[in-house]
């Protein structure tokens, strides 16, 4: 595999790195000065300060200034999306019973279940207190339309949860390629990248209807999404941070399980569904390389592939539509850019 | 390989948009639960009115729905009364209703054969009908992608008639209800109509 990348999305990482760490920094600037520490407010900030990639408030500061509006009256709402982000991957690391999170254990781990529960609790809860600042800076109403825009993001993304929770606990195997669209657009998609635009064009006060950046963020998401699954099946783990194969051992239902599931012979299928209603802890790595291969045979990885790489294309259709008329900006390049680096993203 | 690109784009487009109808639909279904709108309507000093100066956005979707279903009629009836099922006109059904007289089960699916006729003695007529999937009494969602239309796009000669099969599937679980949707051209906006089924 090729790990290489062009010196463009260098800096695409540099620039989404200046809009996450202006994030960070007003996450602190919300952390109340007295309390707990080391069982609370210092772990709040451990996720957020492990170097994610940013998405959230780089694309919701990056839109607001592209649509010439002024980023700096995004920030209480990119930190409070960084925030959310960051409470629902806790959570999420115990509900999968995951190992690492960015390279490093994740939070239950390292803290215990209920220090980590409590801490993802803590971070929702600190999530509202930038956009309650919202209301001295951007006044009430506009406060209360990106109030009422988080709301259905938050919303969105424990259905999306619930789903996918729902698939595992309930063992399901018959599960559609749009029962899937479905999952990612209300689990990732709200949240990582219709939300963060529609709320960066709100506060740039747009002339045009916010819904108008929906199928380019669900594209976006989506591509992004089947990717970061890809590379969970192929990528070194040193590298990607988390444990690989993990998503097979969690029984995840991705794009690459489910189309293997809908192509393989119903003896493997039969032999697949006993695996998954198998307890994390009697599945082994001998298991991950079976269904690896099952995988390989059917063209499952494949299809994930090409099928992130025709999302990320329509992905750069809606860019066009939307972005080509703006002036030059930096921000609408980091934009471009965004896209460009899914199309082009290597394994 | 570019038609699996269309296929996954165009699945998850779709997808998208139910997924906001249905918001729609849970927005519909809070008002119901917890707000009277003419009653909030009538009282200018209201509390919620005061509320809602400041929250026009969330809560617009929640009042002005029973004006947007009546202003939809109005429009049914005036633009589209030279559509009906049969392709001719009836002034007496103002509002085109493309519906069957029986009632149709779980798992079945219905044509609807819709004729229409290019009116124009010169001009070449093409038609590409969308819809938007149906809603029952009790709000339940039968999803667009259960809606299909054939031929995908009609053409039609200069007073030419032709018909368009609309088809339905019912998905498993449905539940019993009379369901109704708008289709619509999608290159001819004046052209509507209301679909409906009886699911038993």
């Amino acid at each position: 595999m090729n790990t290489a990348q062009p010196p463009s999305y260098q800096n695409l990482k540099k620039h989404l790195g200046v809009y996450h760490a202006r994030a960070v920094q007003r996450i602190k600037d919300h952390i109340p000065e007295k309390g707990p520490r080391e069982s609370l407010y210092d772990l709040v900030l451990d996720y957020p300060t492990r170097g994610g990639k940013g998405f959230r408030p780089g694309l919701c500061m990056a839109t607001c200034n592209a649509f010439g509006g002024d980023n700096e009256l995004a920030l209480n709402t990119a930190a409070s999306l960084e925030l959310f982000h960051n409470a629902f991957l806790v959570h999420d690391d115990i509900e999968d019973e995951s190992l690492l999170r960015r390279g490093k254990p994740t939070m239950h781990q390292k803290e215990g279940l209920g220090i980590a529960v409590n801490v993802g609790d803590a971070m929702n809860v600190l999530g509202m207190r930038p956009l309650m600042a919202n209301i001295s800076i951007l006044g009430h109403e506009q406060a209360w339309e990106i109030f009422t825009e988080v709301e259905h993001m938050v919303r969105q993304s424990v259905e999306g949860q619930a789903m996918e929770l729902n698939w595992v606990r309930s063992n399901s195997s018959c599960i559609s390629e749009e029962d899937y669209l479905e999952m990612v657009l209300k689990k990732t998609c709200w949240y990582t990248t219709i939300h963060p635009m529609r709320l960066g064009a709100l506060i740039a006060d747009v002339e045009i209807s916010l819904d108008e950046f929906n199928l380019l963020g669900y594209y976006m998401g989506a591509a992004f999404q089947i990717q970061d699954d890809v590379l969970n099946l192929v990528a070194d783990e040193e590298k990607y941070g988390k444990e690989k194969g993990g998503d097979i051992l969690e029984g995840k239902r991705t794009l690459m399980l489910i189309h293997l599931m809908n192509h393989c012979s119903k003896k493997e299928g039969t032999e697949i569904k006993e695996f998954l209603g198998k307890e994390r802890s009697c599945r082994s790595a001998a298991d991950i390389e079976w269904i690896m291969t099952l995988m390989e045979k059917y063209g499952s990885i494949n299809h994930g592939i090409v099928s992130s790489k025709q999302l990320a294309g329509a992905a750069l259709h809606e860019f066009t539509r939307l972005f080509s008329s703006l002036p030059a900006h930096p921000d609408k390049e980091m934009m471009e850019d965004l896209v460009m680096y899914m199309i082009h993203r290597d394994y | 390989m570019i038609g699996s690109v269309s296929n996954i784009v165009m699945k998850a487009a779709n997808i998208l948009e139910e997924n906001i109808a249905e918001g729609v639909l849970a927005a519909q279904r809070v008002e119901k639960k917890y707000i009277n709108p003419e009653k909030i309507r009538g009282d200018k000093d209201d509390v919620m009115n005061k509320f809602r100066a400041d929250t026009h956005q969330a809560l617009d979707i929640l009042f002005d729905t029973l004006s947007m279903a009546t202003q939809k009629i109005q429009e049914y009836s005036s633009k589209i009364d030279e559509l009906n099922e049969n392709g001719e006109n009836n002034h007496e059904h103002r509002i085109p209703v493309l519906s069957l007289d029986n009632t149709i089960s779980p798992g079945d699916e219905v044509l609807i054969p819709l004729t229409l006729e290019n009116e124009s003695k010169t001009e070449e007529m093409q038609v590409q009908f969308d819809g938007n999937g149906l809603v029952s009494e009790n709000e339940s969602l039968i999803n667009k992608r259960n809606i299909s239309f054939d031929p995908k796009v009609l053409s039609l000669k200069p007073l030419e008639k032709g018909v368009v099969n609309i088809a339905v599937y019912i998905p498993k679980k449905t539940s019993q209800g009379l369901f109704s949707g708008e289709i619509h051209a999608k290159n001819l906006p004046e052209l509507r109509a209301v679909l409906q089924v009886n699911v038993e």
